[in-house]
């Protein structure tokens, strides 16, 4: 019972305080499940430092031979594997013309998961308060299976999908539509793959795999605003949009955040689907509807010619790619537990006067 | 049949009070109140007693149609304040809720500043605007006697207030939308006896304007507060009649036993 409480998360009440500084009294049971829930407790930090430990010690060599340049170049090359030439920089020697910068690679993973965020929260978060406030009790238990089975669905069946039929779909029906906002958002303009392959439609499949996450815990979070809230606002003659405004939103918001950025750290590492879909090329997207590439889907495509690299370097390149992933979503995580505990604290949201 | 009236600031309208004509509420076909009539009078303070279970919360949560919100309830008669009937066909349940205000048994302030929550509701219904609401928030903050007490922290969080001071806030609330009735359920049974004799005081000034109807367990309060009382059991009207009647002679053998302790 103590353990359970202490597991909680709870700060240390009083019980359980003083059954800390007497846990010679623990029975053995009771030690056990301290030592085993201790253990558990230890396994995925110590898994995380393994994994990043490995991949820096294989990323090492790719980083001394570019330098800089992975984050300024969009030139990316394994370099020719049988030219009989080699190239040193810093004297690290790498395949004939090799070069490692990952600009592209971070641009089409920070814009794909980007856009996808970007629509999604709105999308998830909208469409659970109608569900919620505006839409029979009796369509709750049809939705959320179908939010279920929808974050059920493999991704390279999202990605097959998005290749054979929603690509080509928005090719030809939406992207011509779209376009027309090229008057005012240049990057709208310009032309797309005749099957809609490209940074568009993967973050629109994004888009869709993120969905469910948002949405499920925003949907929690909306069934556990207390009633007398709520009431308080009926009460005085506020409508449901009103109410919502005023008393839900502030009570969800912080748990929003939290999960928008639990679907972001999806979407930067989702790799079959976005490889099936963004067209995989070497080079930043032209347009929104551009193909590109991205960290994961890059490793994922990549990772077997790498290994036919004599001098190794290849490899030690996807290991710094998959490095840049790794710091990428630890930072997305990291910065989604400060923002959360910053707004938590400040006992609760407030504006600025009326 | 002033329900589209806006009369903010102009707070002596007179009351005609509340009348309930064979009120019925049932819940999924079982009733919680059978058939109660009653005029609340107007600009009286009107206490609702009874045991536990007999339906205080239902009757008056049936006067600013809270109900609607609950599925299974199904309310039949009539309830008019103001001389409308405030389940008829076209009525505006807005301005109803407008006019008739709510105080919960525990206070449940809005998340937004102390200043937002008194001034939103009067902005909603167009009773204010960006202009002037300040001076409305200071004006109700200052009749609830809270305003010294948050002046400076206007755009601060009303979760860092006592329960009294939060409890105090949602009468200002109530207030700033000047309603005609107030509904009032065990108001103080959360609070301090300081905060609570200080909303007793307010409950006696404030029915100088307007209509009150205050449930509440605290026999000692409502002997000091009211001027009638309502007294029910099992869903039925046992006695209305007025405060001093009830307390010193009253009719039914069930109101003396409750007055005397001896049932609730
Ligand atoms: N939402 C609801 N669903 C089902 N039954 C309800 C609901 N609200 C009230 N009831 C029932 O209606 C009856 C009257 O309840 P009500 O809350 O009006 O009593 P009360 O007089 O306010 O009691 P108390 O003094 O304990 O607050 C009770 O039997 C209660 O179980
Ligand atoms: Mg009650």
């Amino acid at each position: 019972m103590i353990l359970v409480r202490r597991r909680a998360g709870g700060p240390p009440t009083g019980p359980a305080r003083v059954a800390r500084t007497r846990s010679h009294e623990l029975s053995t049971g009771d030690r056990v499940l301290q030592w085993v829930s201790g253990v558990a407790a230890t396994i995925p930090l110590a898994g995380l430092l393994f994994i990043t430990i490995i991949l820096v010690v294989w990323a090492i060599p790719a980083i001394i031979y570019s330098g800089f340049t992975v984050f300024t170049s969009d030139k990316f090359f394994i370099g020719s594997f049988y030219n009989p030439n080699f190239s040193s920089v810093n004297g690290i020697v790498a395949p004939y013309g090799a070069s490692y910068g990952a600009l592209t690679f971070i641009v089409g993973t920070l814009t794909s998961s980007l856009i996808a965020l970007v629509l999604a929260v709105p999308i998830s978060v909208g469409g659970v308060l109608m569900l919620s406030e505006w839409i029979p009790r009796r369509l709750e238990g049809p939705l959320s299976t179908f939010l279920e089975l929808l974050a059920g669905i493999p991704s390279v069946v999202f990605g097959f999908w998005g290749l054979t039929v929603f690509g080509p779909f928005l090719g030809a029906h939406i992207f011509p539509a779209l376009s027309h906002l090229g008057v005012i958002l240049p990057f709208f303009k310009g032309s797309w793959a005749y099957n809609g392959q490209g940074l568009l439609t993967a973050s629109l499949v994004l888009t869709l795999m993120i969905i469910p996450i948002i949405a499920s815990t925003t949907r929690q979070l909306v069934k556990r605003v207390p009633v007398l809230a709520s009431e308080g606002a009926m009460a005085l003659g506020m409508t449901k949009y009103e109410m919502v405004r005023v008393v839900t939103i502030p009570y969800v918001r912080t748990g929003i955040i939290a999960s928008a950025l639990l679907g972001w750290g999806r979407a930067l590492g989702e790799t079959i689907a976005v490889l099936l879909i963004i067209g995989m090329a070497n080079n930043p997207p032209v347009n929104i509807y551009g193909t590109t590439s991205t960290l994961a889907s890059t490793i994922a495509a990549d990772l077997d010619s790498a290994f036919s690299d004599g001098t190794g370097m290849a490899v030690r390149a996807m290991a710094m790619l998959g490095l840049l992933l790794l710091i990428m979503s630890l930072i997305t995580n990291l910065t989604g537990r400060l923002v959360v505990r910053r707004i938590s604290s400040e006992a609760l949201p407030v504006g600025r006067g009326v | 049949m002033q329900l589209a009236g806006t009369n903010v600031g102009t707070q002596e309208a007179v009351s005609e009070g509340v009348s309930v004509e064979g009120l019925t509420v049932k819940f999924r076909g079982t009733p919680l109140i059978e058939g109660i009539s009653n005029l609340f009078e107007p600009n009286k303070v009107t206490a609702i007693v009874g045991p536990t279970g007999c339906g205080k919360t239902t009757l008056l949560r049936s006067i600013n149609r809270m109900h609607d919100h609950v599925a299974g309830m199904q309310v039949s008669g009539k309830v008019v304040v103001e001389g409308v009937n405030v389940y008829g066909a076209d009525v505006n349940v807005r301005e109803v809720r407008r006019r008739v205000g709510m105080l919960f048994q525990r206070p449940n302030p809005f998340p937004r500043s102390i200043a937002e929550n008194v001034g939103l509701a009067p902005r909603a219904h167009g009773l204010a605007n960006r202009g002037n609401v300040r001076d409305l928030v200071q004006e109700q903050l200052t009749t609830v006697g809270l305003w010294d007490a948050v002046s400076s922290r206007l755009h601060g969080s009303p979760f860092g207030l006592s329960g009294g001071q939060q409890q105090l806030l949602c009468l200002a609330r109530t207030l700033a939308l000047s309603p005609d009735v107030i509904l009032l359920d065990e108001p103080t049974s959360a609070l301090d006896p300081d905060t609570t004799d200080h909303i007793e005081q307010l409950m006696k000034k404030l029915s100088e304007r307007m209509t009150v109807l205050i449930v509440t367990h605290n026999l000692a309060q409502a002997s000091r507060i009211s001027d009638n009382v309502l007294f029910l059991m099992k869903g039925n009207v046992v006695e209305a009649t007025s405060a001093r009647t009830f307390f010193h002679d009253p009719a039914d053998e069930r109101s003396r036993a409750y007055v005397s302790g001896r049932i609730g």
